[in-house]
C-alpha cells in the first residue's frame, strides 16, 4: 500500500507542481490588476488639476514644489499689495510647474521681516473669479488666501539664507530663473525682486485632501467628515435596530411560535425578496415627501428596517439551539424576553458580528435611495456627494482631484474596519453570500 | 404543575399560550414594517399605475390601462429594456467567471491561500462610489488613463463614455477584474467540497489540474448557478453606477430599466407610468422565479 501511495505521488507531481506554479502566476498577477485602480486612486489623488490632466499621466506623482520670491525695499503695507500681485500674477503664468505652494518674503536689512505662503490648492478655487484689478483687495478677503497668511517674523527667519549683499537666484532650475526675471519685470510692484528660490513641498501633497475636508465649509459651514458622520449615524442606526426587530422577530419564529405560524410569518418575510425595490422605492419616496421627511436622516432608516436576509440569518441560527435549554429555563418560570437576553443573545454573538457586518456593508455604499430622499448638503451621506463632485470643473476644465481626494478620505473608515475586523469580515460576507 | 414532561403539548396551555403571545409582540415590529415599507407600498404602486399621479393632489385622474399602453409604446422603455439585458450579457462575458477562476486557483496555492484570500478581499473595504470615481476619470476622454494607452499603443482617442457604441463595454469592463467578496463566496464553497474525492482521484493518478476539473468545479455548480441567478435579477435592477458615471447617457445608450423609471419618475414628473413600468419589472422577475422553480421541477 505504502509503495503504490508513494509511485502515485511522484507521478502527478511534476504536473502538479507546473499546475501549481501556474496558478501562482495567475494569482499573484491578478492581484496586481486587481489592486491598480486603488493605487491609481491614491497616487491620482495627490495631483493638481495641471498633472491630473497630463497626457501621458504620471505613474509615480511627482513631489509638489515650494517657490519663494523674496523683495524688498517697500514698506510694511506696500508687501501685502504686493504679495497679492506677485502670487496671483506667478500662479496664473506658471500652470504646470507643479506649484503646491507659493512663498512671498520682504526683507529688511536682510533679514525677512514678512511673509505671506498661499497653498496652490486653495488659490485655484477662487483664482478665476478675481479680477485683476482687484487683486489684493479680493485677497485679502478670500479665506485661505492672503487673509490669514500674512504672518510678520520678529526674529530672524527659519529659512537658510546665506546671502550678503545682492544676489539672483538660489537654486538654478529654469522655472526659477525666469520667475525671477518675469517678476522682476513687474513695473506694479512697489518693492523690487532680490531673489527666487524653489524647494520640495512634502506638505503640498496633502493640498488635495485639505480641499476636500473643507470644500463645503464656506457655502454648507461643514467639512467632508459630516457626511462620513451622517452616513454613520445611518449605518449604525440600521445595525442596531436590525439586532433587535429582526433578532426577536427570527427568535419568536424559531422558538416561540406555534410550526405552522412561524412559517407562515416567515414566509411573509421572504416573500418580499421576490418584489424588485424599484416597485415599492417611488411610492415609498411619495410617502417620505408628504410626511415631510425629506432631509431627514429617518427617510432613509425606516424604510431600511424590514431585512428579510437578517430575519433568515437569524432564525437558522437560533433553530441550533437546543430546545431543552430553553424549556429548563422556562420551567424556571423565567419570562421569554429574558429568556432571550441570558442564553439566546450570549450564544449568538457570532450571528450578530455578521448581521453588524452585512447591515454596515449595505448602508455604508447605498447611493439611490439617499440620494433620493437627501436633499439638504448638510443631511447627505458621502456617496451622493462625492459622486455630485465629479462634475467639478476649474477654469474651464473638468477636475477629478477633489472627487478623487474625496474618495480617498471616504475609503479611510472602511479600510480601517476591514483590516481590523478581518477575519470576522470574510466569515460574515462569506455566511451572507452563501445564504443569500 | 407536571412533573413528568409530555410529548406533546395540548395547545393553548398557559406557558404556551404566553409563547404565543409574547411570540407576536417580538414578531409584530418587523410585520409592521414590512406591511408598511414594502407590502403596503407595492399595492400603491400597483394601484397608482392605472392613475395620472397627481402630485399635488394625489391620486389624481384614474386612467385605467393608459399607462401601461404608453410604456408599451414608449421606445425609450424598450430600448432600457434592451440596455440593461447587454449590460447583464457584457457583464457575464466580462466579469461572472473572474471570481470563480480566481477562486479556483487561490484554492491551489495550499498553505499559502490566506495571504491571497486576504489581498483579493481588500476591494470590498472600498465603498463603491470611490471604485466609480476613479473609473470614470480612467475613461475620461482628455485626462484618463485608458486614452493614454490607447494613444499609446497608436489606437487614437476613444470617445468611451461619450460613445454610444463604447459606453457599454466602458461600464462593464471593470468587471474582470474580479476579486471582492464573490471570491470569497467561491473560496467557502470550494472549501465544502469533501477531502474524500480529491483523495480517491489522486489514487487513480488524476493530477490537481483535472482534480480541478472534474472535483471542483462540478461540485460548486450549485453556487454558481445560485450567483448566476443573483447576477440576472441584480442586473435588472443595475442603477448606481449607471447613474454616476453616465447619467444614462449619450442620450440613451446607457439608460437601464431603473433609471428610465427614475427619469420619468423626476425629469418627467409622470409618476403614474413610473409605477406602471416598476410593475412589469415585477412581472419580469417572477417570470424568472417561475422559471427557477420550473427548472428546479426538471431538475428532480
Amino acid at each position: 500500500m505504502d509503495i503504490t501511495k508513494n509511485k502515485n505521488k511522484i507521478r502527478a507531481s511534476k504536473g502538479d507542481r507546473v499546475f501549481k506554479g501556474i496558478c501562482f502566476f495567475f494569482v499573484i498577477a491578478g492581484v496586481i490588476v486587481l489592486l491598480f485602480p486603488i493605487y491609481w486612486l491614491l497616487t491620482s489623488s495627490v495631483k493638481d488639476q495641471a498633472a491630473a490632466t497630463k497626457n501621458p499621466p504620471d505613474f509615480i506623482p511627482v513631489m509638489p514644489n515650494e517657490y519663494v520670491i523674496d523683495i524688498e525695499g517697500g514698506s510694511e503695507s506696500d508687501f501685502t499689495e504686493d504679495a497679492a500681485k506677485i502670487i496671483w500674477y506667478v500662479a496664473a503664468r506658471y500652470p504646470n510647474s507643479n506649484m503646491g505652494k507659493l512663498v512671498v518674503r520682504q526683507r529688511e536689512d536682510g533679514r525677512v521681516v514678512r511673509k505671506a505662503s498661499v497653498s496652490l490648492r486653495v488659490l485655484n478655487q477662487y483664482r478665476y473669479s478675481i479680477f485683476p484689478g482687484e487683486v489684493s483687495e479680493t485677497m485679502l478677503q478670500k479665506k485661505g488666501t492672503l487673509a490669514d497668511c500674512v504672518s510678520v517674523l520678529e526674529d530672524a527667519d527659519a529659512f537658510e539664507t546665506g546671502l550678503n549683499g545682492s544676489y539672483k537666484v538660489y537654486d538654478s532650475s529654469d522655472t526659477t530663473q525666469d520667475m525671477f526675471s518675469v517678476v522682476s519685470g513687474m513695473t506694479i510692484l512697489k518693492n523690487s525682486v532680490v531673489g527666487v528660490s524653489y524647494d520640495k513641498s512634502f506638505s503640498s501633497l496633502f493640498n488635495n485632501y485639505h480641499t476636500a475636508w473643507t470644500y463645503f465649509l464656506q457655502e454648507n459651514d461643514v467639512t467632508f467628515g459630516r457626511f462620513l458622520w451622517n452616513s454613520g449615524v445611518i449605518s449604525v442606526a440600521a445595525i442596531l435596530i436590525q439586532w433587535v426587530v429582526s433578532a426577536l422577530a427570527a427568535y419568536a419564529i424559531s422558538k416561540m411560535l406555534p410550526r405552522l405560524l412561524g412559517a407562515i410569518v416567515q414566509t411573509f418575510f421572504i416573500a418580499v425578496l421576490m418584489i424588485p425595490g424599484i416597485v415599492y422605492t417611488l411610492p415609498l419616496y411619495l410617502m417620505v415627501s408628504e410626511t415631510g421627511l425629506l432631509s431627514n436622516p429617518l427617510a432613509v432608516i425606516l424604510p431600511g428596517i424590514p431585512n428579510a436576509i437578517a430575519i433568515v440569518l437569524f432564525k437558522s441560527f437560533f433553530d441550533t439551539i437546543p430546545k431543552d435549554m430553553i424549556e429548563a429555563a422556562e420551567i424556571d418560570g423565567a419570562p421569554p424576553l429574558r429568556i432571550f437576553l441570558r442564553i439566546a443573545m450570549p450564544l449568538s454573538l457570532s450571528v450578530f458580528g455578521v448581521i453588524a457586518i452585512l447591515v454596515f456593508t449595505s448602508t455604508w455604499n447605498d447611493y439611490m435611495w439617499p440620494m433620493m430622499v437627501l436633499k439638504d448638503v448638510e443631511d447627505q451621506t458621502f456617496p451622493i456627494v462625492v459622486s455630485a463632485m465629479t462634475n467639478y470643473t476649474s477654469g474651464g476644465k473638468v477636475d477629478y482631484t477633489i472627487a478623487l481626494a474625496m474618495s480617498v478620505i471616504a475609503s479611510l473608515p472602511t479600510l480601517i474596519i476591514f483590516l481590523v475586523f478581518q477575519k470576522q469580515m470574510q466569515k460574515g460576507l462569506a455566511l451572507g453570500g452563501l445564504k443569500g | 404543575m407536571l412533573v413528568v414532561k409530555e410529548k406533546k403539548r395540548r395547545w393553548l396551555s398557559g406557558r404556551n399560550r404566553h409563547n404565543l403571545l409574547t411570540g407576536l409582540l417580538f414578531v409584530a415590529p418587523a410585520v409592521i414594517a414590512f406591511l408598511i415599507f414594502r407590502y403596503f407600498t407595492s399595492v400603491q404602486a400597483f394601484y397608482y399605475s392605472f392613475f395620472r399621479y397627481d402630485y399635488v393632489d394625489p391620486p389624481g385622474i384614474f386612467i385605467g390601462f393608459e399607462n401601461y399602453i404608453n410604456l408599451f409604446k414608449s421606445e425609450v422603455f424598450w430600448n432600457s429594456l434592451l440596455n440593461t439585458l447587454i449590460l447583464f450579457a457584457l457583464g457575464v462575458v466580462f466579469g461572472f467567471w473572474v471570481p470563480i477562476v480566481q477562486a479556483l486557483m487561490i484554492n491551489e496555492l495550499g498553505k499559502a491561500q490566506g495571504v491571497f484570500r486576504y489581498l483579493y478581499l481588500i476591494p470590498a473595504g472600498i465603498p463603491g462610489i470611490a471604485s466609480m470615481v476613479v473609473w470614470k476619470y480612467i475613461w475620461n476622454v482628455d485626462a484618463g488613463l485608458a486614452n493614454a494607452f490607447t494613444v499609446a499603443l497608436g489606437l487614437g482617442k476613444f470617445d468611451w463614455l461619450y460613445s454610444e457604441t463604447l459606453v457599454k463595454f466602458c461600464l462593464r469592463f471593470p468587471a474582470i477584474l474580479g476579486g471582492g467578496t464573490n471570491v470569497l463566496i467561491y473560496l467557502v464553497a470550494i472549501g465544502g467540497v469533501g477531502e474524500d474525492m480529491y483523495e480517491a482521484a489522486k489514487i487513480d493518478g488524476a493530477s490537481r489540474f483535472r482534480q480541478m476539473l472534474n472535483i471542483t468545479l462540478p461540485n460548486i455548480m450549485n453556487i454558481i448557478g445560485v450567483q448566476f441567478l443573483l447576477s440576472l435579477t441584480g442586473s435588472l435592477l443595475a442603477f448606481d453606477d449607471v447613474f454616476v458615471m453616465t447619467q444614462g447617457g449619450p442620450g440613451t445608450a446607457s439608460t437601464t430599466v431603473v433609471m428610465a423609471i427614475y427619469q420619468k419618475a423626476f425629469n418627467d414628473l409622470n409618476y403614474g407610468q413610473a409605477m406602471a413600468t416598476s410593475v412589469i419589472v415585477l412581472l419580469i422577475t417572477l417570470g424568472f422565479v417561475i422559471l427557477k422553480m420550473k427548472l428546479q421541477k426538471r431538475e428532480d
